[in-house]
């Protein structure tokens, strides 16, 4: 009997054991993927932000040559110190994002416009997908996450969503450039903006919450659906459906700027939700 | 079955798969190696012998069973997966399954949704772009229809234009004659001006030279007139004389030897008169001589003034005539004006439509180009 009692608290003290080491290695690894998610978000606004500048250089604003300067080396600082937090789960993700970052730059000076923003976009496509997969693999889902169930939606739709803007700021402000939006620029922007308007209208209710009453949640939901709606307005007005683009490339930037600020400042919230899920916070 | 090896659920809810099943195998190994080893122990301890082996028994049927219930729930899981909108977050994997192992096994699935996404991405952009085209088709169809009106009211144009200039073609030809009738009335009437002016100059000539024999015969009237005078006081002298003679000699009566001197001077002064009035009848024979030229001057003057009276009436009715001609060449100016007018409306009406055309054309040349832009970029949505 003693033997059995003694099994039975080594058995114990074993399962106790492993339960603590899996709730720690769990906790650990959402930790780290957070940290990744933030960084590679960071590195998807610089990619925004560098697709928009170079457009402009490559359009003929020279002006626009310090801060690319600027910008790149700021994503360089990020890339190095976010290279070695990676997990080996997307490593095969992040080695095609530098491999396509280095040509984008290699290439820089000789590449079109059009095929510039391609590029770029496709960059921003892959950080994408990589940070859904850093969430998914450190466990900041749904199922671990219980009390952010749609937090999915946040990894990818508002991220997406927000990539939407980007492109459609791209894409309109060229066209306010120009004062021409060509039949593929409007196709392009149609698609866009039934996603952009799709986002304000539904997306943006289902996006979790843990105190349903916060005020603060709810004034940004607000304005950024006002500021994505009066957005999606714009560009059906203003490009899609006129002519002739009458609209003002900076009125237009600043629109659409301000639409992805919003949707920004959201994933920074849902981000705090989180880390105080996590007790990060 | 599930309640049966719910111990070994929470088990692996608590430490993971894994570790669970190590544990389950390690507490099977002993239940089962225990007794083996410490075969007196065993049997005088059966009860006990017993229940490790019982326990055992439970953690290896409870490890196979839940292994298949495993198979069957990420099955069931997977196959759940709605085809249309394919979105591996919908697989709910029950928690005791690794994480690692879910992941490792729903990667591949979000890997296929996000081709699934960009798939159903493009075909949206390619539904938008048919549309697109289909719009461009239609435009093009409208343009070409405005083309086939403007090109069968310019056909309509031509025709009445053409019957206009046919008009017009008739009566450019009367202009023609009537122009080349006034030019012959204008010749005649330069002819007839010309011998105008040749009979005017002599006529002038002729009053010139009138002019001149009026002026001698102006001094031949005036010598006449002196010598009017002369006479006159010869015989107002011879009158006195004359008178005293008459006088003297009443007087005298016997005493005529003054009477004899008064005699002489009276005819001394008839010697004189008679001499002035042979001079007056000279000159007055002169004068009635240049008077008769002078008539006769004037007869060829009015002779040539009477000619010329002739020709200026034929100037005249050939200046009539110029004149009618010139009427009926204005009329018929007119009616090549409002000719030309309806032509000139006819081409405005054609270069309307041809302008129409040639917007209908740049229009679709346009639309052309961007019906390949789409189609260029139909094409790169579906590489």
């Amino acid at each position: 009997m003693i033997v059995f009692t003694a099994l039975t608290i080594g058995f114990t003290i074993v399962f106790v054991a492993l339960h603590y080491r899996r709730t720690i290695q769990i906790n650990l690894t959402q930790k780290r993927g957070i940290q990744q998610v933030v960084a590679i978000k960071q590195l998807i606004s610089y990619i925004q932000q560098h697709r928009g500048l170079s457009s402009a250089w490559l359009n003929g604003d020279e002006s626009k040559q310090a801060n690319l300067t600027q910008l790149k080396k700021q994503i360089s600082l990020l890339k190095n110190a976010t290279a070695s937090q990676i997990s080996a789960s997307v490593k095969s993700r992040w080695e095609a994002f530098d491999d396509h970052w280095q040509r984008l730059q290699n290439t820089q000076n000789k590449t079109s416009a059009l095929d510039n923003f391609q590029q770029h976009t496709k960059l921003i496509a892959n950080l994408i997908y990589m940070l859904e997969d850093v969430a998914e693999f450190h466990d900041l889902n749904g199922s671990q996450l219980k009390p952010l169930p749609e937090i999915g939606l946040v990894w990818r739709e508002l991220v997406l969503a927000t990539e939407n803007i980007g492109q459609s700021r791209a894409i309109g402000t060229g066209a306010a450039t120009s004062k021409k939006c060509s039949q593929v620029d409007k196709i392009r922007l149609a698609y866009l903006q039934q996603d952009i308007a799709n986002t304000a209208e539904s997306v943006l209710h289902q996006l979790p919450l843990l105190d349903r009453s916060s005020n603060d949640y709810q004034q940004l939901t607000l304005a950024a659906k006002q500021k994505v709606s009066l957005l999606s307005e714009t560009i059906s007005n203003e490009l899609i459906g006129g002519q002739v683009v009458n609209i003002d490339q900076t009125v237009y930037f600043n629109l659409a700027t301000a639409a992805m600020d919003s949707l920004n400042q959201i994933f920074e919230y849902q981000i705090n939700q989180v880390k105080q899920v996590l007790k990060l916070a | 079955m599930e309640t049966l090896f719910k111990p070994q659920f929470t088990l692996i809810n608590y430490i993971g798969v894994k570790q669970s099943f190590s544990l389950a195998l390690l507490i099977a190994a002993v239940a089962l190696f225990f007794p083996l080893l410490n075969p007196e122990y065993a049997q005088g301890n059966i009860a006990v012998f017993t229940l490790f082996n019982v326990v055992a028994l439970y953690f290896i049927a409870g490890v196979t069973w839940i292994s298949l219930f495993y198979v069957n729930a990420i099955l069931d899981a997977i196959t759940s997966v709605s085809p249309e909108r394919f979105d591996p977050r919908q697989i709910k994997m029950i928690d005791a399954i690794p994480h690692d192992t879910a992941n490792k096994l729903v990667a591949p699935l979000r890997e296929l949704a996000r081709i699934n996404d960009l798939h159903v991405a493009k075909l949206k952009e390619v539904a938008y772009s048919a549309g697109q085209v289909i719009e461009t088709a239609n435009a093009v169809s409208k343009n070409v229809q405005y083309q086939s009106d403007a090109t069968s009211s310019t056909a309509s144009a031509i025709v009445e234009m053409t019957h206009s200039l046919q008009e017009v073609s008739d009566k450019i030809s009367d202009v023609h004659e009537s122009s080349r009738r006034a030019a012959t009335v204008a010749q005649d009437g330069k002819c007839n001006l010309d011998a105008l002016g040749n009979s005017i100059y002599e006529v002038n000539v002729q009053a010139k030279q009138t002019q001149g024999r009026m002026q001698q015969l102006k001094g031949l009237a005036a010598q006449v007139e002196d010598s009017s005078h002369s006479i006159q006081n010869i015989a107002q002298q011879t009158n006195l004389l004359a008178l005293n003679a008459s006088i003297e000699a009443a007087r005298a009566g016997q005493f005529g030897a003054g009477f004899a001197v008064v005699a002489e001077e009276v005819r001394e002064l008839a010697s004189r008169s008679h001499h002035s009035a042979e001079e007056i009848v000279t000159a007055a024979l002169s004068v009635l001589q240049q008077c008769n030229d002078i008539v006769d001057d004037m007869a060829n003057v009015v002779e040539k003034t009477a000619n010329c009276s002739d020709r200026a009436d034929k100037v005249k009715q050939s200046l009539s005539d110029i004149e009618s001609a010139t009427k009926d060449v204005q009329h018929r100016m007119e009616i090549v004006s409002t000719n030309a007018e309806q032509q000139s409306i006819a081409t405005n009406e054609i270069s309307q439509h041809i302008e129409q055309v040639a917007l209908g054309a740049k229009a679709n040349a346009d639309i052309a180009k961007q019906s390949e832009t789409v189609a260029s970029h139909l094409k790169s949505l579906t590489i």
